[in-house]
């Protein structure tokens, strides 16, 4: 609720898009990096989760 | 502050009940302990009815429903009261809703017995008839659980920022369901408490095991924008621990303009990021601070990509698609629309449109200003 960090993930890597700005190598590989921690994020949240034992 | 009380029908024995109090169903004073219902109301007229009503209805039916009148200038008092519950009222509470929460618990924990139970939710917040009785069950079930608190979904209207609030409410109780329950924050929607819990904040405010809210003893904190967060902390910090089982549901409104959006997550973002600073980094806010951290980076990210794409739009540089990065994005589509299952298909397939980017965006931006507000200690205002 407060602390989901999820959204902003999802916002800022929900582009296939890389803009050619002549900015450093450095910059994308930061964007990409981010991009691949959502990723992860986000197959965690689709694989179905074990229902637990009543 | 100054509070004067005025009990209501409810506190006489004698007097004639209405359907909160009324034993249409389920048990009295059952198993698990007497269960008093708090309900804090500022000019909640049009919603009261409603939430007292389902009270009565519950399957493991309040002992005790006590509506706490904050500054109220519409009818809900009245409202109240003619649905058989018991009102107190606050004069002069300038701590809205944590401090009209501390003026009842006051009297509340000096008389009851440490077993039983408190229930603390919102006027505007309908709970599914069998809220109670699960929570109780919860509750008893484990010893080392401080608070259970309930799973929300949004409530009707609101158009189309109504609409995409209820998805992302429907999302976050995916989540606690997979969760088994575990969650960050106990609503303060709802949630239910041991008596002896609640003086086991109190006390260890008193003696600084604990940051001192109101200085004189206050479960809630009033110092703060996300009471409900704080008391989160507290609680873990105290060796709690925190359950929002997903058979405790409740319907709870949303907000109707992007405007109250705005102000609302304002407020909850900056004291979600104020209690990290109040509470340090502890054992039991580190998880916070990462979340807070990956929050933060996620609005830089997003302000640097779409500024990068921006400037190559508008100086003519173009855009490249990468094929690598198509398959990245066809999973995001994937989780939007997997994740919205429980709304289901219909839902399901609008999600794939990525449409919800409105409010990913707007949620960022509102993210990033409560961030500089809490850097800058900007005044607060809720």
């Amino acid at each position: 609720m407060y602390n989901n960090p999820m959204i902003p993930m999802a916002a800022s890597a929900g582009s296939a898009a890389l803009a050619m700005t002549g900015a450093g190598e450095a910059f994308w590989y930061a964007l990409a990096g981010f991009a691949l921690l959502a990723l992860g994020l986000a197959i965690k949240r689709i694989v179905p989760v074990r229902a637990l034992k009543s | 502050m100054r509070n004067d009380r005025t009990m209501g029908a409810g506190s006489d024995p004698t007097a004639p009940r209405g359907p909160a109090a009324a034993p249409a169903r389920g048990t009295h004073r059952a198993d698990g302990g007497t269960v008093t219902v708090l309900v804090p109301a500022h000019n909640e007229a049009g919603a009261i009815v409603e939430t007292l009503h389902l009270l009565g209805q519950q399957t493991r039916r309040p002992d005790r429903v006590i509506v706490i009148a904050d500054n109220c200038t519409d009818a809900t008092e009245q409202l109240a009261l003619a649905q058989g519950a018991e009102v107190i009222r606050t004069h002069g509470n300038t701590d809205k809703k944590a401090g009209a929460l501390n003026f009842a618990l006051g009297s509340l924990l000096e008389s009851a017995d440490g077993d039983e139970l408190v229930l603390v939710q919102d006027a505007d917040s309908q709970l599914a008839g069998d809220f109670i009785e699960n929570a109780v069950r919860h509750l008893g079930a484990d010893s080392t659980l401080g608070a259970v608190g309930g799973v929300f979904s949004g409530g009707p209207g609101g158009g189309f920022v109504g609409h995409l609030q209820r998805n992302e409410y429907a999302r976050y109780a995916r989540d606690v369901k997979r969760l088994h329950g575990r969650c960050l924050v106990v609503t303060g929607t709802a949630a239910l408490f041991r008596v002896r819990t609640l003086r086991g904040v109190s006390v260890a405010r008193t003696r600084g095991a604990l940051p001192a809210g109101n200085g004189r003893g206050g479960v809630y904190d009033t110092s703060v924008l996300t009471e409900d967060n704080e008391l989160s902390f507290a609680l873990l910090t105290l060796g709690h621990t925190i359950l929002s089982p997903a058979d405790c549901t409740l319907v709870t409104e949303v907000m109707p303009t992007w405007h109250e959006l705005w102000a609302q997550r304002l407020r909850w973002k900056r004291g979600a990021v104020e209690n990290c600073v109040q509470y340090g980094w502890t054992k039991v806010t580190r998880p916070y601070w990462g979340r807070q951290f990956l929050s933060m980076l996620g609005v830089l990210v997003t302000l640097a990509y779409v500024g990068a794409i921006a400037y190559a739009v508008g100086s003519g540089a173009g855009l490249h698609i990468h094929a690598i990065w198509m398959a990245v994005t066809a999973v995001f589509v994937l989780e939007r629309v997997v994740t919205l299952r429980p709304r289901g298909w219909k839902y399901m397939l609008l999600a794939a449109t990525m449409y919800e980017m409105v409010i990913d965006l707007f949620l960022q931006a509102a993210h990033a200003k409560a961030f500089a507000d809490a850097l800058f200690n900007t005044k607060k205002v809720w």
